[in-house]
């Protein structure tokens, strides 16, 4: 099956990987962050042509950001995730923008809420938010309800 | 409904026109707009009762604010209402520009939309149903009868108060960027 | 008649027009609403428009021109209205009508392209460019047929020619040149702007076009010059084809049926892209215009 034949390609050329099948065309890669480049430019050469979206998760007890890159297979059908995970109190990482066009938008997105620099992506401008002076909102201790309470609560 | 009660016509046209023409802008705020197709299709028919969606604000004298208010949106509801010409009832659907509703707790949303614009009628519910709309509809129709709506007049004699308000949450370069000509004295 | 009738009926003719354009529009309305299985406003409900709209006041002008290219228009379809032959009222008619109407129907496009123009909105443009696109894809089978028309009457007089038809029903232009019938009933839609062709103000493509930045007194002012209009293109229409009539009441029931299947056909379609529209406008009912012409100059020579 394609799904098998990739996770032992995987885990064969990138040590540090480890490739979980979660069903029938769905996979998992986690890997540390310095080969995520590399890893997604091979699949994409495998066929992976499509970079549906990229996401930020905070977790915040381990002090650690991590990235999931959505990728999907036309000619397979497979939607494979990659997982990295990266610094949280200096969040910095490689843009993906040479690779795929289309992830200079999603970066723009995580910076402005997760407050992430992509170097290479040199978009990083204002995006959602308008005249926003805090935190970048979707951390985990940015305390939303006393912010609310603090701008909109007024006479 | 006394439309075609002449007598009452001729007394004051002005307030028979206001009352039976009622043309809404089609700002589709917040989720709410999901409500305004059916109340304006074949089913439930708002043309019966002089209510059409018209494209721009220039044109129009009803300004319906469905649902919840982001803070780009409220940009742009802003630039509108002064577009509007006078006089201009503003009606607002739903929980939250009442006291917030459902984002209550959300940095993005206003939880008080009257102290950025003057709302003339509140209808509860999440969304209301079109016929809550159209109960609404006549009570802004009695309401204008007895004179109790004046929100543009208010929003011209309190702007100091609204314009503080909005800078506070807009910042103050969007509100010194609003052209003045479109404050212009009745 | 005397001069002093002239100046009456030219001072109550364009009333008499307003009244039965308002009607029209109420009508309209509410003929769509019940074809679209609703109720609908009232028939008056375009009265109620006016007044509020006449009643508002309108926060904003964008100068002298913005002012008066509205009104350039509104005067151009007056004047064009005087010389239209109305039951048998023609203030204004003598032997150069047709010509003169050709000319004079292009006096209020041009007014409310000089409006649109000065508002500085680029969804106007929009609108306007698209309005005298149309206007440029009727005006080729409109003159055709009216070529035919001076052709076989042998006069550009619009009375004499309406006389000529009240010998009997077989005169009317219906069954003299009947493929000129076709060809201007097949645009009387584009002239009208009814859809499928109401491209010009499209409000959910433009934001209404050349109305966008009217309010107030500029849309009660525009409504009326649509209305005088409507009116213009189907009093012409009864006119040529429909053997005009000798009173006001039986003229104003021919124009009722002409409109109510306009309204029919409008009730039901989607719109043409602009296009589609002139693509529409070049083929049949030019080629139908064309061979009456070539049809009515045989038979005649």
């Amino acid at each position: 099956m394609r799904e098998e034949t990739l996770k032992q390609d995987i885990e064969k050329r990138y040590d540090g990987s480890s490739v979980s099948l979660q069903r029938h065309q769905r996979i998992i890669v986690s890997l540390p962050k310095d080969s995520v480049f590399s890893l997604i430019a091979y699949m994409k050469e495998e066929g992976f042509g499509h970079l549906s979206f990229i996401t930020c998760v905070d977790w915040i007890n381990e002090d650690e950001f991590e990235l999931v890159y959505h990728l999907a297979s036309y000619q397979d059908g497979i939607h494979a995730m990659v997982k990295t995970r990266i610094d949280r109190a200096d969040p910095t990482y490689l843009s993906l923008v040479p690779l795929f066009e289309n992830a200079q938008t999603y970066e723009r997105e995580i910076h402005e809420m997760f407050g992430v620099r992509f170097v290479g992506n040199d978009r990083l401008i204002p995006f959602l938010l308008t005249n926003w002076q805090e935190m970048p909102p979707m951390r985990k201790d940015f305390d939303t309800e006393a912010y609310a309470e603090r701008m909109f609560e007024h006479e | 409904m006394d439309r075609a009660d002449i007598k009452k016509a001729l007394k004051d046209p002005h307030k028979w026109g206001e009352k039976y023409s009622l043309w809404a802008t089609y700002f589709c705020t917040g989720c709410g707009i999901m409500e305004i197709p059916p109340v304006l299709t074949a089913r439930w028919d708002a043309e019966r009762f002089g209510v059409k969606p018209m494209a721009t604000p220039r044109q129009s004298n009803l300004f319906l604010i469905t649902g919840y208010v982001s803070i780009k949106t409220l940009r742009a509801i802003i630039l509108s209402y002064e577009q509007m010409p006078d006089p201009k009832y503003t009606v607002a659907f739903g929980s939250c520009p009442i006291d917030g509703g459902l984002y209550h707790t959300s940095y993005n949303t206003v939880n008080h939309l009257d102290r950025y614009l003057p709302i003339d009628g509140w209808i509860a519910g999440c969304m209301p149903r079109p016929e809550a709309i159209f109960i609404a509809v006549t009570k802004l129709w009695k309401m204008i009868d007895g004179e109790m709506v004046d929100g543009y007049k208010r929003y011209r004699e309190n702007i100091d108060y609204y314009r503080r308000n909005q800078e506070r949450v807009l910042g103050k370069e969007f509100i010194d960027s609003i052209p003045a000509s479109t404050m212009v004295k009745p | 008649m005397t001069i002093w009738m002239r100046i009456v009926w030219i001072a109550v003719l364009p009333i008499v027009a307003l009244l039965i354009s308002v009607f029209f529009m109420g009508l309209s309305r509410k003929v769509i609403a019940r074809v679209q299985r609703r109720y609908g406003p009232p028939i008056y409900q375009p009265v109620i428009d006016l007044v509020k709209l006449f009643t508002q006041h309108s926060n904003i002008s964008h100068g002298m021109i913005f002012d008066m290219g509205l009104i350039i228009a509104l005067a151009g379809s007056l004047v064009t209205l005087l010389f239209i032959p109305v039951g048998g009222i023609h203030p204004l008619s003598s032997s150069g009508d047709l010509l003169v109407l050709i000319y004079l129907m292009l006096i209020s496009p041009i007014g409310v392209a000089l409006s649109a123009g000065a508002s500085g909105n680029p969804n106007a443009s929009i609108g306007i460019s698209r309005k005298l696109t149309l206007a440029l894809g009727y005006e080729v089978p409109f003159l055709l047929v009216l070529l035919t028309v001076m052709t076989q009457g042998g006069t550009t007089s619009l009375v004499s020619f309406v006389q000529g038809q009240s010998t009997s029903i077989l005169s009317w232009g219906l069954f003299r040149f009947p493929l000129s019938a076709i060809a201007m009933f097949l645009i009387l839609p584009v002239m009208l702007g009814i859809r499928p062709f109401d491209i010009a103000g499209a409000p959910q493509e433009i934001a209404s076009g050349p109305q966008v930045e009217f309010g107030g007194k500029y849309l009660a002012l525009a409504s009326i010059e649509h209305g005088l209009h409507l009116f213009i293109v189907i009093a012409l229409f009864v006119d040529l084809f429909l053997g005009g009539a000798a009173n006001l009441g039986t003229f104003f029931l021919k124009m009722l049926l002409v409109f109510l299947i306009g309204v029919f056909i409008g009730a039901v379609y989607p719109r043409f892209r602009i296009d589609q529209a002139l693509k529409y406008c070049w083929k049949w009912p030019t080629l139908f215009a064309l061979l009456g012409l070539i049809l009515v100059m045989i038979i005649g020579s």
